[in-house]
């Protein structure tokens, strides 16, 4: 009889609040009725990660950013006071898009550059501070009062170059406050320095909790990336975080790399040159790591409630999950990495981007079969462990206690 | 006389153009997904074998300003790069097995 295995320790850089214990209930994940809940409780009453600021960096620059769980779309503007601003989408003389992109613009990075923005319908033309230019035909209209006929204002504030928006007028808690202490663990990571390397997205019929449930926690990589990062399959380390972090709705993970780990041909290639996602790097950036742990791979960071910021040694990426229904997410993904300034750290940096894509495929993998079978009714609980799945458990638990608590917005 | 499709020294390298030189990784992701195992281990073994010269003759340059051979050279490097797990770890499957179907998913860049 083989021995059992060592149980091996995870961390704790923070209190963890309690979260009850034992199965979990399916219904938040599969429940239409939860979804509206959710849909007014917590999209209307956090702050909703849409772009980074350096993706518009002139005055013009515009983002279009689509925010079906508010049944609108954003326009994420800056202005020639270099003010970057956001509006819904929305003409007010008939309601029609102000902004559309043509096909090829929507594919790629559904952003674009003008001085004015103009209504394609009956051309009302708006400043980019979302003021009312000359109408064409006003003489016709009764007096328009420029005070109250103007683009949709939308909160919007920036942390470390991310825009967040506010479903609110006058949001419950200013930005820095909502974002906490795991800001405060983040706030020196050098996030100006990076440039977007990648964008991978897919739309996924799944719910978005159990969609983000994919991806924190390690205990599926030994399993379902057993083939992708071998390194990853070293039980029981591999699937356990080194340390974790509770921060309100919000929480942090640090993964653990094998010092066992032997790269492949193409990543050592890559390391010699630069940098890739591959477990090796020695580069040591602060604001990551907070835990100081040893062989320290890279951090989930989560932002309740449905952005993931993770952050590693030359390179981050991020996730927006984007509700659509309580079945159905659109995923976004992009990848940042040191600026390449060499032929040779160019062709590392694709290590990257290939490396995290194709194990993300293999995530995806997971979603739509999962819901599927959540959706059936068979299961009215999970069975899920409370260290490796803290993640898991945690926006679970946070996603019922702010529909059961917060005043709908 | 024809331009050279890759810099001197690396003839041996021409037989995997114009496919593998291909500019984006949107395109080089679809060239992958579309070639059989036999051709990414091929491509795979011969870029890997030459892998240090590749970078120390693109090094001579400056990323953002290539000759056309040059950047098809480079070009090719991404394309290794763009097919390694799937050699290394997929035993050469095009697309990563059991993953997300691909024609749902978007490469951006």
């Amino acid at each position: 009889m083989s021995a059992p295995l060592s149980k091996h320790e995870m961390k704790l850089g923070t209190p963890i609040p309690d979260m009850g214990e034992g199965p979990i209930s399916v219904e938040p994940y599969v429940s239409p009725e939860f979804f509206q809940q959710e849909k007014q409780k917590i999209f209307r009453n956090a702050w909703i990660e849409v772009c980074r600021d350096d993706m518009i960096p002139n005055p013009g620059d515009y983002q279009i950013c689509p925010m079906e769980v508010w049944d609108s779309e954003l326009i994420v503007v800056r202005g020639k006071d270099n003010q970057v601003r956001a509006f819904h989408n929305i003409c007010p003389h008939r309601g029609m898009k102000v902004v559309r992109l043509d096909h090829d613009e929507s594919s790629n990075f559904q952003c674009g550059h003008a001085s004015v923005l103009i209504c394609p319908f009956h051309g009302w033309g708006y400043n980019l501070d979302g003021s009312l230019r000359p109408v064409m035909g006003e003489e016709y209209f009764d007096k328009i009062d420029r005070d109250q006929v103007g683009l949709l204002p939308v909160t919007l504030d920036i942390w470390n170059g991310f825009v967040f928006v506010h479903y609110q007028k006058e949001p419950p808690q200013p930005l820095r406050e909502f974002l906490g202490a795991l800001a405060d663990d983040m706030e020196e990571y050098p996030f100006d320095s990076f440039t977007h390397i990648a964008r991978y997205s897919a739309q996924a019929k799944c719910n978005w909790k159990a969609s983000m449930d994919a991806f924190h926690e390690a205990y599926h990589a030994a399993t379902l990336h057993g083939g992708s990062i071998p390194e990853a399959a070293r039980l029981p380390e591999g699937s356990v975080p080194t340390s974790a972090r509770i921060y309100g709705p919000h929480h942090s993970l640090s993964m653990w790399a094998s010092p066992d780990f032997r790269p492949s041909p193409a990543a050592v290639a890559a390391w010699k040159y630069g940098q890739s996602f591959s477990a090796g790097g020695e580069m040591k950036l602060p604001g990551a790591n907070p835990g100081n742990d040893d062989n320290w791979w890279f951090d989930i960071n989560v932002f309740f409630p449905n952005f993931f910021c993770d952050t590693g040694p030359g390179w981050y990426f991020t996730y927006n999950f984007r509700p659509i229904s309580e079945s159905e997410t659109v995923w976004v993904m992009d990848i940042f990495q040191k600026k390449a300034e060499t032929c040779s750290q160019r062709i590392a940096q694709e290590h990257t981007k290939v490396m995290l894509r194709d194990i993300v495929y293999e995530d995806l993998s997971t979603l739509e079969q999962t819901q599927t079978m959540l959706s059936s009714g068979l299961l009215k609980t999970l069975n899920i462990s409370s260290s490796l799945e803290v993640a898991v458990r945690h926006l679970h638990a946070t996603a019922c206690e702010w529909v059961a608590e917060q005043e709908p917005a | 006389m024809m331009e050279r499709q890759l810099p001197e020294g690396f003839e041996a390298l021409e037989r995997f153009g114009p496919k593998w030189f291909a500019d984006t990784e949107k395109q080089r992701h679809r060239l992958r997904t579309d070639s059989s195992p036999d051709d990414l281990n091929d491509l795979y073994d011969a870029v890997l074998e030459r892998f240090d010269e590749i970078c120390a003759e693109l090094d001579q340059h400056p990323l953002t300003e290539l000759s056309m051979a040059h950047q098809n050279l480079l070009n090719l490097a991404l394309s290794f790069m763009e097919v390694s797990l799937a050699v290394e770890a997929f035993k050469g499957a095009s697309k990563v097995p059991f993953g997300f179907d691909t024609e749902r998913w978007e490469v951006h860049f």
